[in-house]
């Protein structure tokens, strides 16, 4: 007891020691009495926007109401809402939930097609400002209705575990290589050409193709639940094929398949994996054809200068690439195709096929005046005198793609 | 209480801390806004004025060994010049303690503890800032010297995660040099802090080629900033000005977390850290200047006295961003001239009856 007394009056001798207490009796003990921060909230993952009536907006919101329980189930639920605004019409999904509309793990935007294009900007307004929504968050475009977009996403999740996420994440960073979230949109935005991409999937009511789902409200399995009720059978598919819709001051200029995505992106040079085709490829070993490459790493050096006032681009690309599929009638494997990779002539046909592509991707930016390459950038940060007196000289500043030469040289390597 | 000295390496490690003060949150993204990507150079013009203020101090300190910056004055310009000169210093140091606690308690209830008010920040910062500024400098020095490997950890971590993730190119010469001379007339109010050495200076233990340690420390801290400035700037390009808070964001650009999880959580320890001793810094030259004008009253007085004002104006004037902003480009500007002008004219004059004197 004396000894307790002891070390009592020496810790009381400590300031920090009276501040901490005072701390864990004003906040600790009363914290103890409280409901968990988790049971005022539904945590929404996935936003729609849709046009509604008027001038009205159609929130939906991917939610699930965090419930203690023994498994890893997160019954998840497409609450629609309308308002005047993105806000107003979230406090109303609010009212509906009974609950304070989390979106600190909302990780995706589905917009509308018809809505994106009236003024993108103007609409995402409130999710920028909102300090809880990350700018890293994925936006989509889609042609169907955004709302019946979630419906469909949140049945794949319960049926397959495929989240929409995941496809946007994959997309980015192996396929198609559109990063598509709302600092994209910004930067692009903000940029001297006002340019920017965004990932565009469709919702299909054909289920040859893409990941297809049933929106019947009967779950097949898992605890997932749904909005919609209809009874009428009906399936639909996400299809993500690779599509971006190329903006211009936050508006809809074009829609890009994915053939064109895969030419601007080599451009680019800033995907982890693509493939190149060349078909009626005819050498030494292949007759007619259809080669399939594997680019397993690309590396672009570009460099800009004025020749007679005239910007020019110099593109060296260096491609390094692997033959992974021969389509040919009666082919043999006559050598070993670990060591005999790649023919010159395969190389030389890899190049023009690199030239050609790259020679489309700039076709695409110069007739939408989009500069995706941010060859302005390039050009002002090198030669800043030069640029800004070829601007001046030109009509129309936003078609200065149209006067700048590119050279593209680029050298395959096998790997 | 009698104030013990500090060694040239804690003073390093304090110049060190307060080089950080305002620059790796708010700042970036104002200059931004204003200077666009030149807003880099306001950095390095300021950084020249912080090293120059340092240089003096090195003089001053080189030809009056063991006398406090307070005696000079009073020797050399009189009471009533000294009286001034520290009535401006308590204001500087009180307006920076208000705008470091500010831009941090904004930052932690926008991205941390939406629900918390300014009592709990209060209740967790005003007791060891003011124990801290209560202790001898030594205690301040040894202090912040315990904690300075944690803060070189967290920020090399900071620094060379946020420098890996850059992967754009900013547009380079879009600003002219009055918008850089602009920003840097605006934001002055986030440089000049190193005027603290001034009012440490008979705290601080001096010897023989020491100026090299201080120098050391501040170089060391100068170019942590220009990096993160420059990972900040590279990284958010055309929309640095979206983000408000650099150091967190650098560290929120980086795509690959692995199984780390929310890695932005290490940049908060450094503010935790850096906003503690920052404040303790200018607490401590609060109570030394406010000493110098009252000698008789004891320094729990000057902390009464702060702890007060310190309560009404962060209830009364500033509690969100846009007033902050508002009050650092406004009103803080007006302050450093004292840093920038009064303190090396001060330091020139002392320098100059120095010289004339061995000169006789």
């Amino acid at each position: 007891m004396k000894k307790l007394k002891k070390y009592l009056s020496y810790a009381f001798r400590v300031p920090m020691f009276i501040v901490l207490l005072f701390i864990v009796i004003v906040y600790g003990l009363p914290a103890l009495g409280k409901d968990a921060k988790v049971d005022e909230y539904a945590i929404v993952t996935a936003i729609g926007l849709d046009k509604g009536t008027g001038d009205e907006v159609d929130v939906s919101l991917l939610t699930f109401v965090p419930v203690a329980q023994q498994n890893f189930a997160e019954k998840y639920k497409v609450v629609k809402a309308s308002g005047s605004s993105v806000l107003e019409a979230i406090d109303y999904a609010g009212l509906y939930l009974g609950r304070e509309v989390g979106l600190n793990h909302v990780k995706t935007v589905v917009i509308n097609e018809e809505y994106f294009n009236e003024n993108a900007s103007v609409e995402m307004d409130y999710l920028t400002r909102n300090k809880n929504l990350a700018l890293s968050t994925s936006v989509i475009c889609t042609d169907a209705k955004a709302s019946d977009f979630l419906e469909t996403v949140q049945k794949m999740d319960t049926e397959s575990s495929i989240k929409v996420d995941d496809i946007i994440d994959f997309n980015n960073k192996f396929i198609y290589s559109t990063e598509s979230t709302f600092e994209s949109f910004y930067k692009g935005l903000y940029s001297k050409t006002k340019s920017s991409l965004v990932s565009f999937i469709s919702l299909s009511e054909d289920i040859d193709e893409g990941v297809t789902v049933s929106a019947s409200g009967e779950a097949s399995g898992g605890s997932g639940d749904t909005a919609t009720n209809s009874g009428e059978e009906s399936q639909k598919t996400i299809l993500n094929d690779g599509k971006s819709i190329l903006c211009k001051e936050a508006s809809k200029v074009a829609l890009l398949d994915n053939t064109d995505m895969q030419k601007l992106n080599l451009a680019k040079g800033s995907f982890d994996s693509g493939t190149l085709v060349i078909d009626n490829f005819t050498d030494e070993v292949f007759h007619n054809a259809r080669l399939t490459f594997d680019i397993q790493n690309i590396n672009i050096k570009r460099k800009a200068q004025f020749v007679n006032g005239v910007p020019v681009v110099n593109m060296s690309i260096k491609l390094y690439v692997k033959l992974l599929e021969a389509k040919e009638e009666d082919l043999e494997i006559k050598e070993n195709i670990d060591i005999k990779n790649i023919s010159k002539e395969a190389i030389n046909a890899l190049e023009n096929k690199v030239k050609s592509s790259i020679k489309d991707a700039i076709d695409i930016l110069r007739e939408y005046k989009c500069d995706i390459l941010k060859v302005y950038t390039l050009l002002n940060n090198s030669h800043p005198n030069a640029t800004k007196d070829f601007i001046k000289s030109l009509d129309d500043e936003q078609d200065f793609l149209n006067h700048v030469i590119f050279k593209v040289s680029p050298q395959i390597y096998s790997v | 209480m009698k104030d013990k000295t500090m060694n040239i390496w804690q003073a390093g490690i304090c110049v060190f801390i307060i080089i950080f003060a305002n620059k790796i949150l708010l700042l970036p993204s104002l200059l931004y806004s204003i200077a666009n990507i030149e807003g880099m150079w306001t950095y390095l013009i300021s950084f020249i004025f912080e090293i120059g203020l340092i240089t003096l101090f090195i003089f001053v300190k080189r030809k009056y060994r063991d006398t406090s910056f307070a005696e000079l004055i009073r020797k050399k310009l009189g009471v009533i010049t000294l009286k001034i000169f520290y009535i401006l210093l308590c204001l500087f140091f009180f307006c920076k303690l208000i705008l470091i606690y500010n831009v941090t308690y904004i930052f932690f209830k926008d991205l941390i503890y939406q629900d918390s008010g300014s009592f709990l920040f209060i209740i967790c910062l005003l007791p060891i800032i003011n124990y801290l500024a209560y202790s001898s400098s030594r205690v301040l020095g040894r202090t912040a010297q315990l904690f300075f490997p944690i803060i070189l950890i967290v920020l090399i971590f900071c620094t060379v995660t946020s420098l890996i993730s850059v992967n754009d190119m900013p547009l380079f010469f879009q600003s002219s040099f009055s918008n850089v001379m602009l920003a840097f007339i605006k934001h002055i109010s986030s440089f000049g802090d190193t005027i603290f050495l001034f009012v440490f200076m008979d705290k601080i233990e001096y010897k023989k080629g020491d100026g090299k340690k201080l120098y050391f420390f501040a170089g060391l801290a100068i170019l942590f900033v220009l990096l993160i400035e420059i990972a900040f700037y590279f990284s958010y390009t055309y929309t640095s000005f979206m983000h408000p808070y650099a150091i967190f964001e650098t560290m929120g650009n980086i795509k690959d977390y692995g199984g780390l999880g929310r890695i932005d959580a290490v940049a908060v320890i450094l503010v935790i850290i850096l906003t503690y001793f920052q404040m303790s810094i200018y607490l401590k030259s609060f109570t030394i200047s406010f000493k110098e004008i009252f000698p008789k009253l004891s320094i729990n007085y000057a902390l009464i006295f702060f702890d007060f004002l310190f309560l009404i104006v962060v209830y009364l004037f500033i509690r969100n961003l846009e007033r902050t902003v508002l009050y650092a480009e406004s009103v803080l500007p007006y302050f450093s001239l004292i840093s920038f002008v009064l303190v090396p004219i001060t330091c020139i004059v002392f320098l100059i009856l120095k010289r004339k004197r061995e000169d006789k």
